[in-house]
């Protein structure tokens, strides 16, 4: 059950939110974790394992806070992070990855961040199990993030903030990130599967480029989409969770670009791992390496395929280079580094979306005109088709409109705007197939 | 702010209480008696009968007038019951049904008996196809896309099934976007081609072959001077074929064969595509197709030429 269903909007949403708002507030936490786990259920297919595995290592990653409190050690710490993190890397690796329970790779590194912020004393241990399970399990954020810090989502469970700015706030949030991914991540899925389905070899240079970047917009429209709608019922519930997109593609650098690209994932390994590491502290040997095992284990949650790794090593490269110095030349001539960061995010995307080495090698050489077309003028048929929702992408995926949008939910207009937004979404849900969230495969 | 947070929020629910209402009223009271749109939600149907989408309102319409019609046998009975070939592994050349059934239909022998047929090497010439109409679904609109013949029209749609071609809207090179209608009306065509089948081959298989003989008679009716050449259902990859118990071999068989008997019953044409593309248990070979269903691009090319042959073999061997 995704956020963009009808089951979802029109059974699970409005009788949680009526049930979560009429408990009284000492309760909340309780219907909060209690309407996750039954989500969760329904989200995995109504299988009952993946929730017991969930609720078996929140209640052991508890129980290890108060432990961790209590003997502040380093060896308990390790061999309580080994938990959550062990159980992810068994998952991935078991058959392939086949076996990884939706969502596993947040909760697992939520609760991670959780034992290791109580070990630094970050963060106090959270002395009741519903409130713990409320901050972990709930369903916001529970499949695809965002990741929180641990500390912010404790005080948010003591006093959620169900404030009616917070409550209207997340209304908007959930019916624009509802559009993105109805009315332009869904579309633009499509051009890519097209071209992927005719096969690589046989299409034209300018589709190909065309099919890369309908996926690198679907991509971020996607996980963008979802995003704003688990920050808009974050709100609901009284969470404010963080923004894990901050503008990507008005970077200048690839550094910068994935600092602004699921941000939270990318402050996690920064806090968690490169820090821990030396960071940039210790000479630029030890950064380089630092760096290399961050960006490892970053293509290794993306999946275990080696295309992951190759994605990875590719972005390592460049981020590389630009610490010598073309960091600099990017930043003293933003041009120049914008077009630099595109062209490489773009190509970046290549063997994220393509598994097969073969097909991958064929879809690098397509873009760089290598190769016959069976159709050269495949484009304009393909294309068309797709062109208003490209135009439509690259506009939004420029900066100026969560500004543009903060500047006008203040009026009353976007709320009549949103609201008829919100049935043309409903109305194109009710009548086609769903597609789900690409990251939910993570 | 809080009064214009009641007032979103309330628009927000009543409209979504409105609409669920008026879902759950049709889906339990007008609908369920006639076992229809029980796998849909409450709060889709509402707009499923406002625009008509998989026909939900004429179904409706069908069901309605049956219950109030007096009782007589139902019309379809496709004849033959399926019973005649239960499963035929898809192996079976049915070539013979291609080849003989439909001693060429009634409508006339080709037009102009004593020029020489238009064939070159085994095919039919690519011009042949000027004045030719495929309609279809994915499948056709990759042949649109890589393997073009002659100037003829493609009305091809992604997931276009014999049940929803009425409401789909399409455009090619030589015409604009319109119905399938539209376009017979608009336009004269020698000859047709149908490539249907596979979006819908997990329906019953009366029910598809009633829905495609209605799509037959449209095309009879607007287009009575055409040629009309049902395609069979190419069938599908091994791994594609573990994604739903409709694409095994034996279903899509069962199918062709039904299709096959309709061409034979309605004196038209019948081309078995699996004769060449099927491996030896049936399954489309993996190194033909991406995803089990769709040929690569270089590959249609292989079908038209396929194509081309049949329909030599067909009308001028």
């Amino acid at each position: 059950m995704q956020f963009n269903s009808i089951p979802f909007l029109f059974y699970f949403l409005p009788a949680f939110l009526a049930v979560y708002y009429l408990t009284p507030r000492r309760g909340r936490s309780a219907v909060l974790a209690a309407a996750s786990c039954l989500y969760y259920y329904l989200a995995c297919g109504r299988q009952i394992w993946p929730v017991a595995v969930l609720l078996e290592v929140t209640g052991l990653t508890f129980l290890l806070g108060l432990l961790l409190k209590k003997w502040r050690s380093g060896v308990l710490l390790a061999v309580s992070i080994l938990m959550p993190v062990g159980l992810l890397v068994f998952f991935k690796c078991h058959q392939g990855g086949k076996m990884l329970p939706p969502g596993m790779s947040f909760y697992c590194f939520q609760l991670a961040a959780y034992l290791i912020d109580v070990y630094r004393k970050k963060c106090p241990e959270e002395r009741s199990p519903f409130r713990f399970a409320a901050q972990i399990l709930q369903f916001p954020k529970l499949l695809s993030g965002p990741l929180a810090e641990p500390r912010k989502l404790q005080l948010e469970s003591q006093s959620p903030c169900l404030c009616p700015y917070a409550i209207h706030h997340g209304l908007q949030e959930l019916i624009l990130g509802l559009a993105m991914k109805v009315l332009l991540a869904d579309r633009l899925g499509g051009l890519w599967a097209e071209t992927a389905v005719a096969g690589f070899g046989g299409i034209s240079t300018p589709l190909a480029w065309l099919a890369l970047l309908a996926y690198a917009l679907r991509l971020y429209f996607d996980f963008y989409s979802y995003s704003l709608m688990a920050m808009g019922l974050g709100r609901l519930v009284g969470y404010h969770l963080p923004r894990n997109f901050l503008d990507p593609y008005a970077s200048v650098t690839v550094s910068e670009f994935y600092r602004r690209w699921h941000a939270t994932l990318g402050r996690w390994f920064r806090e968690y791992v490169y820090i821990p590491l030396g960071g940039s502290r210790k000479g630029w040997k030890r950064t380089a390496v630092n760096l290399a095992i961050v960006w490892a284990l970053t293509g290794f949650w993306h999946g275990n395929g080696g295309n992951y790794l190759l994605w990875a090593g590719f972005l390592l490269a460049l981020i590389l280079l630009e610490k010598l110095f073309w960091g600099k030349v990017c930043r003293k001539v933003p041009l120049l580094g914008h077009l630099y960061t595109i062209f490489a995010i773009l190509i970046s995307w290549v063997p994220f979306a393509i598994g097969d080495r073969a097909k991958m090698t064929v879809f690098l050489g397509k873009l760089f005109g290598m190769g016959r077309a069976v159709n050269p003028l495949d484009y304009r048929m393909v294309g068309g088709a797709y062109l208003p929702y490209l135009i439509i992408g690259v506009l939004l995926a420029m900066p100026w409109l969560p500004r543009l949008v903060r500047k006008i939910q203040k009026y009353w207009i976007a709320d009549v705007l949103l609201f008829l937004l919100f049935w043309v979404c409903v109305y194109v849900m009710a009548t086609s197939v769903g597609s789900p969230f690409l990251y939910f495969q993570f | 702010m809080k009064k214009r947070l009641i007032i979103f929020a309330l628009a927000l629910v009543l409209s979504g209480l409105a609409l669920s209402g008026a879902g759950c009223y049709y889906k339990y009271v007008v609908l369920r008696p006639y076992g229809l749109a029980q796998d849909q939600f409450a709060p889709a149907i509402p707009i499923l009968l406002l625009t008509d989408k998989g026909r939900l309102r004429e179904q409706l319409r069908q069901a309605q007038d049956q219950a109030t019609a007096p009782t007589t046998e139902p019309t379809t009975e496709p004849t033959t019951e399926s019973t005649t070939v239960p499963t035929e592994p898809m192996t079976e050349p049915t070539t013979e049904e291609t080849t003989e059934p439909t001693t060429e239909p009634p409508t006339e022998p080709p037009t102009e008996p004593t020029t020489p047929p238009p064939v070159t090497d085994g095919k039919v010439d690519e011009n042949w196809f000027d004045d030719a109409l495929f309609v279809g679904d994915s499948r056709t609109a990759g042949m649109r896309l890589y393997s073009r013949l002659g100037q003829a029209d493609y009305f091809s749609y992604t997931g276009m099934t014999v049940f929803n071609w009425p409401e789909i809207e399409t455009e090619d090179l030589y015409f604009p976007k319109e119905s399938l209608e539209t376009l017979l009306d608009s336009k004269t065509y020698g000859k047709i081609f149908l490539c249907l089948g596979i979006n819908e081959c997990g329906s019953d298989h009366d029910e598809i072959l009633n829905a495609y003989g209605e799509l037959v008679n449209v095309l009879r009716e607007k287009q009575p001077e055409a040629q009309i050449f049902l395609v069979s259902i190419m069938t599908v990859g091994r791994s594609k074929a573990q994604d739903g118990w409709y694409f095994n071999p034996e279903n899509i068989g069962e199918l062709n064969h039904r299709i096959a008997q309709l061409a034979a019953d309605k004196n038209l044409f019948y081309l078995d595509s699996n004769v060449r593309f099927a491996d030896e248990n049936g399954y489309l070979p993996d190194n033909l197709s991406a995803d089990g269903c769709h040929l690569y691009a270089e590959d249609y090319l292989t079908y038209t030429d396929w194509l081309r042959e049949a329909v030599a073999d067909l009308l001028f061997s």
